[in-house]
């Protein structure tokens, strides 16, 4: 049974490949459209908390 | 002069080393979400700590006295994988109003009491092999309880859980376990049967009809498991651990293509037919196409990628916008803080364990024993496999626990007991076969060590040769011949002609006992044994071996 129990282990092996892969490619190509997909709350609420400096009325801050 | 019976060494202070290695990862995220959120570490680290660390030395103590042999790399690997899960759980709870921490760390410290007391008390699961059909009934039994009314209960939509007197807890991960010692029962006793020759149709070899009721019954139920329980994860584990523990067996590639065949058309079937899955399909397609519906897999795309490579950091992310973030999402929820890289280093974390374990098969010379062990291993993986690929949309996401980080009572016990029965077979495959130092050249010594004689006058005999010539003379073949087949079935897979490679077993059995010494006698007329038959083990075994090297008769 070890030479079956061995290409088991390779054809797992091959499992783990394809979840690296998989995420490797997700981290390389996708990331970028996801960020500015509308529907990401995270980047757009990410945005929101910037600070953007005081509102003035002339010299007087008012916000 | 004879060597020392080679086999492994006992590694008490490295599996040690690693168990406090892994449990400092699970504590170390525990610290850093208390420091990252508030800048203060969190209330009760000191006696978190105690204990924590107090949990992982005592089980590396009761697994060094109770199996010294075991692969060290097993409970670091598991110690790290809990502790990280609980850890996550516990970052989600503080942002949401459930605690689930608690509730967890129940089930961890009743998972770890299991194990203790299976490798104090099961030394010897062969045992199991005397009972394929009760195990094959009861773990189908497991499968199908979910679908009785009045215990199953139905939640999200999928019907795989049981509700008993207040306690809920979902069968098939339990069931797991049992069919996979079911399968290896059944498959070793119906190895031949099944390797026998049937017809041949596109240069592959196929079973004969009568052959295929075993299969054809799997299927039926992982279909059955699917449309009535809408459960396609586990449908796809039992079945896929059923098709590789039949090709392991057999060494026939044609089941596998049989089997791939049968559940690409059952898939086809449910996914046209049966709304629940085809939804599924269309979730892992489009997500972006059901904004409203798909959430949960979008918000795993957005968490994911909004943590990058490196992450948010441990409580910096915000993992409760995931649905079922502490259980069937954790992944996500994880790779979101830990980033991708932390992600990928848990996907290593499940490889390496499911290699240990592939390696305790190969080690093992037991042919039951051996595909359990192949079978335990290549499910753990499917299941890791069917649920990270379905949160990082490698494939549909399919409702399955990740073994030992989900939250989830059923799942963690099931995967301590998984673990346990590992540790087992890998400290019955990796202890010597004897302890003993030099022997006598009369080979006394040889003979009173147990492991000895099963190791050597079993296959021997079997083979129509006895042990040493002194030892021969000193004691009556037929003595030898009893004792052995008392022992239970003879050990058929050493002498299996299909295996041409030698295992490290056989290495180590080989420098037990001086070749020099080995003779032939008469096998004795009351023997029951079977005829002598060639052993092919590898050539230099062979040689060593021959049987018919000095005829006798």
């Amino acid at each position: 049974m070890n030479k079956q129990i061995r290409l088991v282990s390779l054809v797992a092996a091959l499992m783990v490949f394809a979840l690296l892969g998989n995420l490797t490619y997700f981290s390389v190509f996708e990331t970028a459209s996801l960020e500015a997909n509308n529907l990401n709350r995270r980047a757009r609420d990410e945005e929101l908390d910037v600070n953007r400096g005081e509102i003035l009325a002339g010299s007087l801050v008012i916000a | 002069m004879l060597t020392m019976a080679m086999g492994y060494r006992t590694r008490r202070v490295g599996q040690m080393f690693l168990v406090l290695l892994g449990q400092a990862i699970g504590y170390a995220g525990y610290l850093l979400t208390s420091l990252n959120r508030d800048n203060v570490l969190p209330p009760d680290w000191e006696l978190v700590g105690v204990c924590w660390f107090g949990l992982g030395i005592a089980t590396a103590i009761a697994c060094s006295v109770a199996i010294p042999h075991a692969d060290p790399t097993l409970l670091g690997i598991v110690f790290a994988l809990t502790g990280v899960g609980l850890a996550q759980i516990h970052r989600i709870d503080l942002d949401s109003e459930a605690a689930a921490t608690p509730t967890q760390l129940v089930a961890v410290g009743i998972g770890i009491a299991i194990l203790i007391a299976m490798v104090f008390l099961l030394k010897d699961l062969r045992r199991l092999q005397g009972f394929p059909f009760l195990l094959s009934g009861l773990g189908v039994a497991l499968l199908l309880l979910p679908l009785i009314p009045g215990i199953g209960v139905e939640t999200y939509g999928s019907r795989i859980w049981i509700a008993l007197g207040g306690f809920s807890f979902q069968p098939a991960e339990l069931a797991k376990l049992v069919l996979a010692a079911s399968f290896a029962a059944y498959l070793t006793e119906k190895r031949e049967v099944l390797t026998s020759a049937g017809k041949r149709f596109l240069g592959l070899e196929f079973p004969r009809m009568r052959d295929l009721g075993p299969i054809a019954i799997m299927w039926g139920v992982s279909l059955a498991i699917m449309v009535f329980e809408n459960d396609l994860g586990t449908s796809l584990l039992f079945f896929g651990l059923f098709i590789v523990m039949v090709y392991v067996a057999t060494g026939k590639a044609s089941w596998v293509v049989l089997g791939l065949t049968m559940f690409i058309a059952g898939c086809v079937v449910v996914f046209t037919y049966v709304a629940h899955a085809k939804r599924r399909l269309d979730f892992w397609l489009h997500p972006f196409d059901y904004p409203d519906t798909a959430t949960q897999i979008i918000q795993a795309q957005f968490g994911l990628s909004h943590g990058g490579l490196s992450g948010s950091g441990w409580g910096l992310g915000r993992p409760t916008l995931i649905i079922f973030a502490r259980s069937d999402m954790i992944p996500a929820a994880l790779g979101e803080e830990i980033g991708i890289a932390g992600l990928m280093a848990i996907i290593m974390l499940y490889g390496l364990l499911v290699f240990r374990g592939l390696r305790a098969a190969l080690t093992t010379i037991d042919p039951f024993i051996k595909l359990f062990a192949t079978g335990l291993s290549f499910a753990f993986l499917l299941q890791t496999f069917a649920i990270i690929g379905g949160v990082t949309r490698l494939l549909p996401l399919t409702g399955l626990t990740t073994p030992f980080l989900s939250q989830g009572g059923s799942s963690m016990i099931a995967n301590w007991i998984l673990i346990a029965l590992l540790l087992i077979i890998s400290h019955q495959a990796r202890k010597p076969s004897t302890d003993l130092g030099p022997t006598t050249p009369t080979g006394e010594t040889l003979l009173e060590d147990e492991e000895t004689q099963v190791l050597s006058a079993k296959e021997l005999v079997r083979i129509g040769v006895a042990a040493a010539p002194a030892l021969a003379a000193a004691t009556p073949a037929h003595a030898i011949a009893t004792e052995s087949s008392s022992e239970g079935k003879p050990n058929t897979d050493i002498l299996d002609e299909s295996d041409h490679e030698a295992t490290e077993a056989i290495e180590y059995k080989e420098s037990s006992a001086p070749i020099s010494d080995l003779t032939v006698v008469l096998p004795n007329p009351t023997d029951t044994s079977p005829p002598p038959r060639p052993a092919i083990i590898d050539p230099g075994e062979t040689q060593a071996f021959n049987p018919y090297e000095e005829d006798l008769s």
